[in-house]
């Protein structure tokens, strides 16, 4: 089915992702289904579609020229050894698990649905809505055809699997749901588009983590073009990872979109170690007012990584906290990119927002770009952002040594401990010391 | 209503202070723009040819621009043919003393507290004063002479000094700038000139007052400051406009240039018209400013008090090419009612152990929209920069907005980058400890407002401070969130 021939105009891309789409489509044999018809609307838009350039302001430091410069196939599932998948896993967590191997859903590699607990169900995109009849996801697939990001539009065309993740009201899952997002090598480059839908109904609690990485050690070459939404309702709680850690030649575009109803809590802890060109949109909308919102990021970049952290805080419901915090290393001839914009809305009055973003820039080639931003509209708020870029306090390194570390440890000891603010934020503490664990391994790495 | 909802209803109707017309005969040229206006404008200004092809290359690459609207403000489309591109005093007078100049002249600089007479006793103020488009009196200048110090109109130098006027014209904002810089380019009419001979300081504030006077008049000032190695200059701009409906463009274009340890000091207070309450008419002030940190441990530091002006769009930049060299931008952006602001700078660092500062403190009140806007770039080369910035906002009200949009680009390890910004507004508790110590609720703003933009004023000269804090009062008079 690999459609082969070559890419070279924007126009000739995105007809030859229509086709992809479309081929798929057929292949499922629903062209009845609602599920068929938001998918087709999705797939005739396509064309209509603009990639962005650097020339687009919320793209000023990004070039996606490395995706649209390649001609892509559909990810295939394959089957997947035991100990590459153990790579997915972290120790000493129980957790249960949805397993995508390029871009597809493998139940058999899954914690079999029987197994799920009570207050928990998970459940395809395509049975949600034609069998279910859920109407959030209908409404917000409905919502993704107008999306100004031309790259949701392409995961709703080409998603070949999505999840649909919801607790039952009062429900306090315990387990977290680890989804890992394995990408195999292919004979030609692939795309793979996941789409992960999280729904925690009232007064309930889950905790989930993204985990994306590639088979093991080796570099496969694919795109992954990830959605995910996630609705919070009335005082629930949602604990949200995100693990990235693609391979070197991978490309990852990630959409994350967050709605939040009153008295609600979303925290996320977002970390990036790999992919080649990376860009990562986390929005979050708050519905209504008490909330409490925590973005944590962490990205330690290397090589010729390019890392792009876009956050958009959404105040639009006054009596709402938020507090951001992302910090980063970058080494090599790596670029960081960090654009945060709080906006505060003329009626999101004693709105309390926070927003930090500080990087080490450690090498004569690295590049930092950092652009926060705040948009206030309402008057008896408190916001406020700091950005810092800077190096490693030589007093501390000095200090270090006195005490009989070499540089290079003294040196990884403090990066270490600059990103761990971050890190330790993370309250599961299994999670917490694998992530710790993979940026030693990544400073090791580096250094 | 509370006490406080009333005080701001009775301030904020309160009129613009500064709003009269001066009835001097005018020579005006036709409106709108071509190459002919351009032509004719050069002539009458008996221009060299190499300006007038200046011009004329400016216009014609202006013709190619579009005008640009990524600013965060909203006005109607500007009608670049609806304009009268040049305007002056009909009588051309030739003063020798002050006595010989137009009464109603004087009386105009009187209402706006400039009084030329009493200038030569205060001591350190020479007031080059430009009323429309060509100066009409200039005073210390002999004394500026002795020591080397050229002060003057644009078009005085460019008749007196062609040779250094084309040296530095066009070095620091190319014509090809931005739309508003080739426009400028194209169609300058005055402004001022500073030259600073080697190792001078000069004894004085060099200071001008531009005033924009003719109804439908764009006034397109150019000013050029030249300080060569080791001297220095503080260099005051200042502005009022009389009140009128119609809204008036003013693209000005600065450059100022610093050799090898010269040191600028530009300070500005902006207080055109801003527009009635509605937001009906008011200066649209797009003006590009910047500096070049030519040589070796020069430095160049912008203040500015912007008080005025239906829309500002400005950003008082520093080049800081030279190792060592020094960059400073202080701000304090006040805007009420209506008015609109997106101003900042750009601090870009080319030379190694180059430092900046950036102190930005916004003041939104009424239904206004300011905006902070700056970009930081840490070049390859640039080793040991260093940059703190610090960008604060007060809200007085709860239908405006304050926006901060900063930039970072750091491509060098050894740089060091730190910006904060807050949003805040006055404390309940502050209000509340100054009024049980007896001041008024007017009072007890004031005090705090002037206290947060006491890290500004204090980087003004002196007259200035004074001038800046009256501003302030007047513009926020009991704008009270």
């Amino acid at each position: 089915m690999a459609i082969t021939t070559s890419v070279h105009t924007q126009k000739d891309l995105l007809t030859h992702f229509q086709q992809l789409a479309l081929q798929m489509l057929g292949s499922n044999g629903q062209q009845a289904s609602r599920w068929a018809t938001l998918r087709r609307a999705a797939i005739e838009r396509l064309p209509a579609v603009r990639f962005p350039t650097r020339r687009d302001e919320d793209w000023k430091y990004t070039s996606v020229s490395a995706i649209t410069n390649e001609t892509w196939a559909l990810g295939r599932a394959v089957p997947i050894a035991a100990e590459d998948l153990s790579r997915a896993f972290f120790d000493g967590l129980d957790a249960l698990r949805i397993v995508f191997v390029n871009g597809i859903w493998q139940p058999e590699l899954s914690t079999p649905l029987s197994e799920w607990p009570k207050g928990l169900t998970l459940q395809p995109l395509v049975e949600a809505v034609d069998r279910h009849g859920n109407e959030w996801v209908v409404q917000v697939l409905k919502q993704r055809l107008s999306h100004v990001n031309p790259f949701v539009t392409l995961n709703t065309a080409l998603s070949q699997d999505g999840m649909l993740l919801q607790t039952a009201a009062s429900a306090c899952i315990d387990l977290p749901v680890h989804c890992v997002f394995i990408a195999t090598e292919q004979d030609e480059p692939f795309v793979q588009a996941p789409q992960l839908f999280v729904d925690a109904h009232p007064n309930s609690k889950l905790t989930f983590i993204e985990h994306y990485l590639p088979q093991g050690t080796a570099a496969p070459r694919y795109f992954t073009c990830a959605t995910t939404q996630v609705r919070v309702a009335a005082n629930a709680e949602v604990h949200h990872y995100r693990l990235q850690r693609e391979g070197a030649w991978g490309r990852q575009i990630n959409y994350c979109a967050v709605t939040q109803a009153r008295d609600s809590r979303y925290y996320s802890y977002a970390t990036d170690l790999g992919g080649m060109l990376v860009r990562n949109n986390q929005d979050v909308i708050l519905e209504a007012s008490n909330t409490e919102t925590f973005l944590n990021g962490v990205y330690l970049l290397g090589g010729e990584q390019h890392v792009d952290n876009q956050t958009f805080m959404d105040h639009a419901v006054p009596h709402c906290q938020s507090n951001e915090l992302y910090k980063g290393i970058v080494m090599g001839k790596a670029r960081g990119v960090f654009n945060g914009k709080v906006l505060v809305r003329p009626d999101a009055q004693k709105t309390n927002a926070f927003q930090q973003n500080s990087t080490l820039l450690l090498s004569p080639t690295a590049v930092m770009d950092a652009k926060p931003q705040l948009e206030i509209f309402a008057d008896d708020v408190r916001c406020s952002h700091g950005a810092t870029i800077g190096q490693l306090d030589e007093n501390a390194i000095f200090y270090l040594r006195t005490r009989g570390l070499s540089e290079k440890e003294a040196r990884k000891l403090l990066q270490f401990a600059f990103v761990a603010e971050v890190l330790d934020r993370m309250p599961d503490e299994p999670v917490r010391q694998a992530v710790c664990q993979l940026v030693q391994d990544k400073l090791d790495e580096l250094s | 209503m509370s006490d406080s909802m009333q005080t701001l209803e009775a301030h904020t109707r309160s009129e613009y202070k500064y709003g009269f017309t001066t009835d001097i005969e005018t020579e005006v040229f036709p409106k709108g723009l071509n190459e002919d206006i351009i032509r004719r404008l050069s002539a009458k200004k008996e221009e060299p040819e190499w300006l007038l092809e200046f011009r004329l290359k400016a216009y014609r690459h202006w013709l190619t621009l579009k005008e640009p609207h990524w600013a965060n403000v909203h006005y109607d489309p500007i009608d670049y043919q609806d304009i009268i591109y040049y305007a002056s005093p009909k009588k051309k007078p030739k003063y020798n003393s002050l006595d010989e100049v137009d009464p109603e002249l004087l009386r105009t600089f009187e209402r706006l507290g400039i009084p030329l007479e009493e200038q030569k006793l205060l001591a350190g103020v020479a007031v080059d004063a430009v009323l429309d488009s060509v100066s009409v009196a200039t005073t210390y200048k002999e004394k500026l002479a002795e020591l080397g110090i050229i002060f003057c109109s644009f078009s005085e130098a460019v008749k007196e000094h062609p040779e250094l006027v084309r040296k530095y014209l066009g070095t620091v904002v190319p014509y090809t700038d931005n739309f508003f810089a080739a426009l400028n380019s194209a169609v300058f009419s005055d402004g001022s000139f500073v030259y600073i001979p080697k190792g001078v300081r000069c004894p004085m504030e060099l200071s001008t007052y531009f005033r924009i006077n003719a109804a439908n008049t764009g006034q397109f000032e150019r000013t050029l400051i030249v300080a060569e190695a080791g001297s220095y200059v503080s260099y005051l701009e200042g502005c009022t406009a009389p009140m009128r409906d119609e809204n008036q463009l003013h693209a000005a274009v600065v450059e100022l240039i610093a050799m090898d340890d010269a040191y600028i000091k530009y300070s500005t207070v902006q207080n055109w018209y801003p527009g009635d309450k509605d937001g009906k008419g008011g200066i649209y002030n797009f003006v590009t400013k910047r500096g070049l940190c030519a040589g070796k441990r020069s430095r160049i530091s912008w203040t500015q008090v912007e008080t005025g002006s239906a829309i500002t769009w400005k950003y008082p930049s520093c080049i800081l090419k030279g190792d060592d060299s020094i960059g400073e931008f202080y701000s304090v952006a006040v805007t009420n009612n209506r008015q609109q602001a997106d101003t900042g700078t750009k601090m870009i660092h080319i030379g190694k152990n180059t430092r900046s500062t950036i102190v930005s403190k916004g003041i939104s009140a009424g239904y206004s929209q300011n905006s902070y806007r700056g970009l930081v770039k840490i070049g390859k080369r640039a080793t040991n920069a260093h940059n703190f910035s610090q960008c604060d906002s007060l809200l007085m009200g709860d239908k405006c907005g304050a926006h901060t949009f900063p930039y970072l680009e750091v491509e060098n390890d050894t740089a060091r980058v730190e910006h904060e910004a807050t949003t805040s507004k006055i404390g309940e508790d502050q209000l509340f400890y100054l009024q049980q110590r007896g001041l008024s609720e007017e009072d007890a703003i004031n005090m705090i407002v002037n206290g947060y933009c006491k890290e500004v004023f204090q980087e003004l000269p002196m007259e200035f401070a004074a001038e800046a804090q009256k501003l302030l009062a007047i513009s926020l008079e009991g704008s009270v969130g």
